[in-house]
């Protein structure tokens, strides 16, 4: 694969040239003249449906309304005991506890000072998308799990897990950079799945990081195991110490120990997350 | 490889407000054309003036009419990326509703003196994002069907102006977009806003948080990668 840039159009291979020739030979995608009606009439009266897709008929809805009735005491007692829980099972929201950079971080595209804690914070949420800029370095915890964000990356942030249920959570990491992950004492009993683009990585408790480069996905493990779901089903453990990288399509390009460096990082990152979020 | 050709002509996409007080706004620094956009077939994002300032005010006090022309003016563009990223039709006129539904709460926010474009490219391009991450969208996609090709599905069904022509046209559209769905998203995206909707290498940037060398440098790849798997599909 050739990877220079292309600034004179010499210098493009038959490849690169056929496949931007087919993409721009695309046509305008015209959409349902239906679903374009009913989409101006929502978006001019500001009152749009739950879905796209047309609405079922209402058959039967009168006699369903009664039986609604007759059962929405007991029904309202149940949702308001499972909104208690839910609430009480709500573990605490992320904290921003250290940003730097000079550039603009992206939170779900809005552009955020890198070094300005307050308007972090307040951008900062479970589920979130963040798009680390050059340079840039953010660190957020909450009590079971620290996440260390450098430029570069592109990721999603996780809903913390929750003290009794919901205490498996997921997200991904995108980008050309470093993200590291610190679990503490509070994480035990959950399971953090982190989808990188070569493969799925499974968490139960460790320290570990992604060092995504173009082209491969570098993953290091602290302690514990990570286990990493490859796209052809199979699954690689990497165990305290070890490092493996890997290609977009999930093949090995190279496995053995972390270097030092990356040690002293996650080491690093694991005794703050006691400090910081305590 | 089989050529793809439509005649040369070069387009920026956006257009800066006519009226706009500030000529050198950065907002407008996407109209500036991109070295790459001189060779090969234009992208087939179309080119949108920006509404005047004036009828931008409208919209953004929610008059209707206002909205309506708004609406009228953006909705091709809107569907168009979401086809085109999500290569899906059922999960692009979902996305689509997302992204008016996100417009319309935010439109008290709109800024009358800047092109309102790249703000709804940004939008577009994080809700076709999400949608492309969720369980439900990868369902979606493992059940496409030919109603999914619209254009394919009426030729079939009702002969059309010229049945062959349309067909080997919605065969030819179906087979890049099934090449473009095989790439990394992360590759997609890139050619996506560059090549189909015709953004500049530095909006491009803008859009996804990066820098212009690494989307340069993704691009080529990405084109690379595009370019091979169109040629095993025609191989096959």
């Amino acid at each position: 694969m050739n990877d220079t840039h292309h600034d004179s159009h010499d210098e493009w291979t038959d490849a690169q040239r056929a496949g931007r020739n087919a993409v721009r030979s695309l046509p305008v995608a015209e959409a349902d003249p239906d679903f374009r009606a009913a989409m101006r009439e929502q978006f001019v009266r500001g009152e749009f449906q739950k879905s796209a897709r047309p609405a079922r008929r209402a058959g039967g809805r009168r006699r369903a309304g009664r039986r609604i009735f007759t059962w929405a005491a007991p029904v309202a007692v149940a949702a308001a005991l499972a909104i208690m829980i839910g609430v009480l099972n709500y573990s605490a929201d992320w904290t921003v506890v250290h940003a730097a950079g000079t550039d603009y971080v992206m939170v779900d595209g809005a552009r955020v000072p890198c070094d300005d804690l307050s308007p972090l914070q307040a951008a900062i949420q479970p589920g979130c998308r963040v798009q680390m800029p050059e340079g840039g370095q953010m660190e957020v915890v909450t009590d079971a799990m620290a996440l260390q964000i450098n430029g570069g990356t592109d990721v999603t942030i996780p809903t913390p897990p929750g003290r009794w249920f919901a205490r498996t959570i997921d997200s991904d990491v995108l980008g050309d950079g470093t993200f590291r992950v610190a679990t503490g004492p509070e994480f035990e009993g959950a399971r953090y799945a982190l989808h990188t683009e070569a493969a799925t990585l499974e968490i139960t408790g460790t320290a570990f990081s992604v060092m995504n480069s173009p082209g491969t996905v570098c993953i290091c493990v602290l302690d514990g195991d990570v286990q990493a779901k490859l796209p052809d089903g199979s699954t690689r453990t990497i165990g305290p110490g070890g490092r493996l990288t890997l290609a977009l399509d999930g093949s090995t390009i190279d496995a053995g120990s972390m270097r030092p460096g990356e040690r002293d990082a996650l080491t690093d990152l694991r005794e703050r997350l006691v400090t910081a979020s305590r | 490889m089989e050529s793809l050709h439509v005649p040369p002509s070069v387009r920026a996409p956006w257009k800066p407000v006519t009226s706009s007080p500030d000529p050198t706004h950065s907002s407008h620094e996407s109209v500036e054309r991109d070295e790459t956009r001189e060779a090969g077939p234009a992208a087939p994002g179309r080119d949108i003036e920006p509404p005047p300032r004036e009828e931008l005010l409208r919209v953004r006090d929610r008059d209707p009419d206002a909205l309506g022309r708004f609406f009228d003016r953006y909705f091709p563009y809107v569907y168009g990326l979401t086809v085109r990223l999500l290569g899906n039709r059922a999960a692009a006129e979902d996305a689509t509703q997302d992204v008016l539904l996100k417009v319309h709460r935010a439109i008290d926010r709109l800024d009358p003196d800047r092109d309102p474009g790249p703000w709804l490219t940004t939008i577009t391009y994080n809700v076709a994002r999400d949608r492309w991450r969720s369980a439900s969208d990868r369902m979606e996609r493992q059940s496409a069907s030919i109603d999914d090709q619209p254009e394919l599905a009426h030729v079939l069904r009702d002969g059309g102006p010229d049945p062959e022509q349309g067909a080997l046209a919605s065969e030819r559209e179906a087979l890049v977009q099934e090449a473009l769905m095989r790439l990394p998203e992360s590759a997609r995206e890139v050619i996506v806003l560059h090549d189909y909707q015709g953004h500049t290498h530095d909006r491009v940037a803008e859009i996804l948080g990066s820098s212009h060398a690494a989307i340069r440098k993704r691009y080529s790849r990405a084109l690379q990668a595009l370019g091979e798997i169109l040629r095993e599909m025609l191989d096959a």
